[in-house]
């Protein structure tokens, strides 16, 4: 019982901060259809800049985290204004072969000036490494942060969805572009701040994968597996990407702990087709209200 | 206040749809629109607020005025802005927002968040049914809920002037005259001009102060409504009144006959 809950306590852990990236990945999504499918490659990108602004500008670990998120906000709009504004009324597939395009560019881009396989590690750690006793279990401290950094980060941003009025805007979007228009709401406007936030949260969760397990380029995998953790919770709802990212993480925990290393990659997968296949609107698929 | 001024509007730049619209609405007065489908009432309503940019239409003759000021070329959000707030058709309501965050949504365009406060109460005096389903999904109101919902978004807007896109569509006859009995009483306390495009010419006739009919992309007849109520085609062909009851038979023959004169 004990390893049990070892494996999937710590699998549960690593699964808020996919949740935390899926939850990008389904901002994008509601307010403008677009699947990016570079949100792994922002993962890294965020990790890989701010581990150059502490190991390589020796700037303190709290100014680089912040200029590291100022950075990724800042991306995640150029990307919505360069390649991604001119192609709106274009048919969605293209828009997403963009997105695809993107992420390979960028791929290549960070490999050009991190390096291909070597890991860049953060020494000291951002996060406490020690594993704290809790009862019976031997849990890391790291991913305990990293777990509540994710709930709290995807708590502030349901406040902001419900109470502000830049969330509000976000919201009506998502329901209807041309009623928004109709209403004086600026559509691009919310698209930009979509691709903004999307982008910091995935640099949050590249920034504590990173720090937990080091960073290379395949990490941008890891920020892929927000796509099946979106798609699981029904890719139209937050509360789903994180549940859809808590089950994948609990998943590979187990997984990893009782059958081995290298299936754990493929779970997230397999746990997709599955509930695509019986669920097909996911776990918390949004219906089309049909009043009779 | 609103001049639309001898307007062509293209669609994909070569679908002739307005062919030489004009049309005015005074300060507070309500106008409606009158004619058949396809004859062009919602491409004039878009033409206005801007909308039509956003299906590729575009006002490639004419100008509209608003206040004195040249819109047809600015973009919907600036037009909605200056206080224009089309109602689009189909009572579009944000469906899986409650009431009061589709209303407080219209609020959105404002600065003055204590005007937003006191038009949600404003609107919930015009509307109480709306008031008690604050925190209803907006997607499970019934029909005459949405269209009041729909009004009372674009009356959080604080507009200088509401364009209205067949609001009676597919409701009973008996909301349709709680809510155009509303409509009125908007318009009289808030002297509020409408511009209202319609099929339901009974209804319409009974708010207006003026009317239009189109057909084709043109204006074919225009007037007050005391006259327009008094016009043997709207009788015919709108209101379904026929002075004597034989006449049906060359229906067919009067109604040619009649368009001719329209148009000439
Ligand atoms: N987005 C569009 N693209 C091309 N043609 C359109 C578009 N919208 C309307 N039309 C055409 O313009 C004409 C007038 O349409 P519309 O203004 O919707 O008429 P009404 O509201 O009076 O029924 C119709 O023939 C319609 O097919
Ligand atoms: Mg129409």
């Amino acid at each position: 019982m004990t390893i049990f809950l070892q494996y999937a306590i710590s699998g549960l852990m690593v699964g808020a901060i996919y949740g935390l990236v899926a939850v990008g990945f389904v901002i994008i999504v509601k307010s403008s259809e677009v699947f990016n499918f570079a949100q792994g490659e922002l993962l890294i990108l965020g990790a890989f800049v701010c581990w150059a602004l502490i190991f390589q500008l020796k700037l303190p670990p709290w100014l680089a985290v912040a200029g590291t998120l100022a950075f990724a906000g800042l991306f995640g709009m150029v990307v919505e204004r360069f390649p991604l504004r001119p192609m709106i009324g274009q048919p969605l597939f293209a828009i997403i072969m963009v997105t695809l395009a993107v992420g390979i560019c960028l791929r290549g881009f960070l490999t050009a000036i991190w390096g291909g396989m070597s890991w860049r590690v953060f020494k000291p750690p951002l996060l406490p490494p020690e594993p704290v006793r809790v009862g019976k279990l031997l849990l890391p401290q790291q991913h305990i942060y990293g777990f509540f950094i994710a709930v709290v980060v995807v708590l502030v941003l349901s406040l902001f969805f419900k109470y502000t009025r830049a969330g509000l805007a976000m919201r009506i979007v998502a329901e209807d572009h041309k009623v928004a228009q109709a209403m004086g709401i600026s559509v691009r406007r919310v698209f930009r701040n979509s691709w903004a936030m999307s982008a910091i949260l995935a640099a949050i969760g590249g920034i504590l994968l990173g720090s937990i397990n080091g960073i290379n380029i395949p990490l941008a995998n890891i920020g892929i597996k927000a796509i099946p953790a979106a798609l699981i919770g029904g890719l139209q709802s937050i509360p789903g990407a994180v549940v859809g990212g808590l089950l994948i993480g609990l998943l590979e925990g187990l997984s990893s702990g009782y059958i081995g290393h290298g299936v754990q990659d493929v779970v997230a997968y397999i746990v997709m087709i599955v509930v695509l296949i019986f669920w097909p609107h996911g776990f918390f698929g949004l219906e089309t209200i049909e009043r009779v | 206040m609103l001049n639309i001024n001898n307007i062509e509007v293209l669609y994909f730049n070569v679908i002739q749809v307005l062919r030489g619209v004009s049309l005015e609405v005074r300060e507070s007065q309500v106008v409606t629109i009158l004619g058949g489908n396809g004859a062009g009432k919602t491409t004039t309503l878009k033409a206005v607020s801007g909308l039509l940019r956003t299906e590729e239409g575009q006002v490639s003759h004419g100008d509209i005025e608003f206040d004195g000021v040249k819109i047809h070329r600015k973009s919907p959000e600036e037009i909605s802005r200056m206080g224009i707030i089309q109602i689009l058709e189909g009572r579009l309501v944000l469906e899986h927002l409650t009431t009061e965050e589709n209303l407080l949504g219209g609020g959105l365009i404002r600065k003055d968040r204590a005007g937003v406060k006191r038009d949600l109460e404003m609107v919930y005096g015009y509307f109480p049914r709306l008031k008690s389903l604050r925190r209803n999904t907006s997607g499970y109101l019934s029909g005459g809920e949405q269209q009041m919902l729909v009004i009372g978004r674009a009356l959080m807007s604080s507009p200088k002037i509401m364009l209205l896109d067949e609001p009676s569509m597919g409701l009973s006859p008996l909301l349709v005259k709680e809510i155009f009995g509303i409509l009125g009483t908007i318009n009289q306390e808030k002297r509020l001009p409408l511009l209202i495009v319609e099929q339901n010419v009974k209804q319409a006739l009974t708010l207006a102060d003026y009317g239009y009919v189109m057909e084709n992309g043109r204006i074919v007849l225009d007037g007050p409504v005391e006259q327009l109520r008094e016009n043997e085609d709207i009788k015919e062909f709108y209101l379904g009144l026929s002075a004597i009851g034989e006449r049906k038979s060359y229906r067919e023959v009067k109604h040619y006959k009649r368009r001719k004169r329209w148009i000439g």
